[in-house]
């Protein structure tokens, strides 16, 4: 499996929600602070189920947040 | 270095561990003859190797792991799932390598000379096959931690 396949705008999201700090988010959604740094990166891809809580704490739709380019 | 507790944790474990084997490896190096080990010679050494690892981690745990690790996450465990195979591998490995070690020398055709295979030398294979694979879990955990 090809690495940094899957993109996110997590970053970009927690900017646009009041600044969210990573610890907030990372507390928001059950893990830790340096798995958010590392979502961020694109350096680990979150599970399904981690996907739909940062999705949820958004609230926007999970295809907003992550994006598939195998390219 | 962003460093979570847990992380830490593993730094410090892979720290004790490469001491002790060092100090393990050293001592039994330094005994009279491999070959010829003796009960009493390897019970000090193992003996010794337990306390310098309690006295380790108690110094450091004390130092530098004072907060208790956090809860593992997905990633913790995806990345110690990732170790436990990397130590699989390299205790299989090694396993290997002994049995194959002992067919040989028990057929004195690696040294020439005869090794017995008796109850201190099989325990000083073992110990060695787990701190050998302990490191390479280890290690492979760490990796997996700086890469991402």
């Amino acid at each position: 499996m090809a690495n940094h396949v899957i993109k996110n705008k997590i970053r970009q999201l927690r900017f646009e929600h009041e600044q969210m700090t990573q610890s907030a988010l990372a507390s928001s959604v059950g893990v830790t602070r340096q798995t958010i740094l590392s979502l961020e990166a694109c350096r680990y891809s979150p599970s399904l189920e981690l996907a739909f809580r940062i999705a949820q704490v958004f609230q926007v739709p999970l295809e907003e947040i992550f994006q598939y380019s195998p390219d | 270095m962003d460093i979570s507790a847990r992380e830490k944790s593993i730094w410090i474990e892979f720290i004790i561990t490469g001491t002790v084997s060092a100090y393990y490896f050293f001592a039994s190096y330094m005994l009279s003859g491999w070959a010829q080990i003796a009960s009493y010679e390897m019970g000090l050494v193992v003996t010794n190797a337990i306390i310098l690892s309690i006295v380790a981690s108690i110094i450091l745990y004390g130092l530098f792991a004072r907060e208790a690790p956090e809860d593992k996450d997905e990633r913790d465990l995806t990345i110690e799932s990732k170790g436990n195979a990397c130590g699989y591998y390299a205790l299989a490995i090694l396993c290997g390598l002994f049995v194959a070690f002992i067919m040989l020398s028990e057929g004195r055709v690696l040294s020439g000379k005869a090794i017995t295979i008796n109850g201190p030398v099989a325990m000083h294979l073992i110990l060695i096959a787990l701190m050998i694979s302990a490191l390479f879990k280890q290690a492979s955990q760490l990796f997996h931690y700086r890469r991402g």
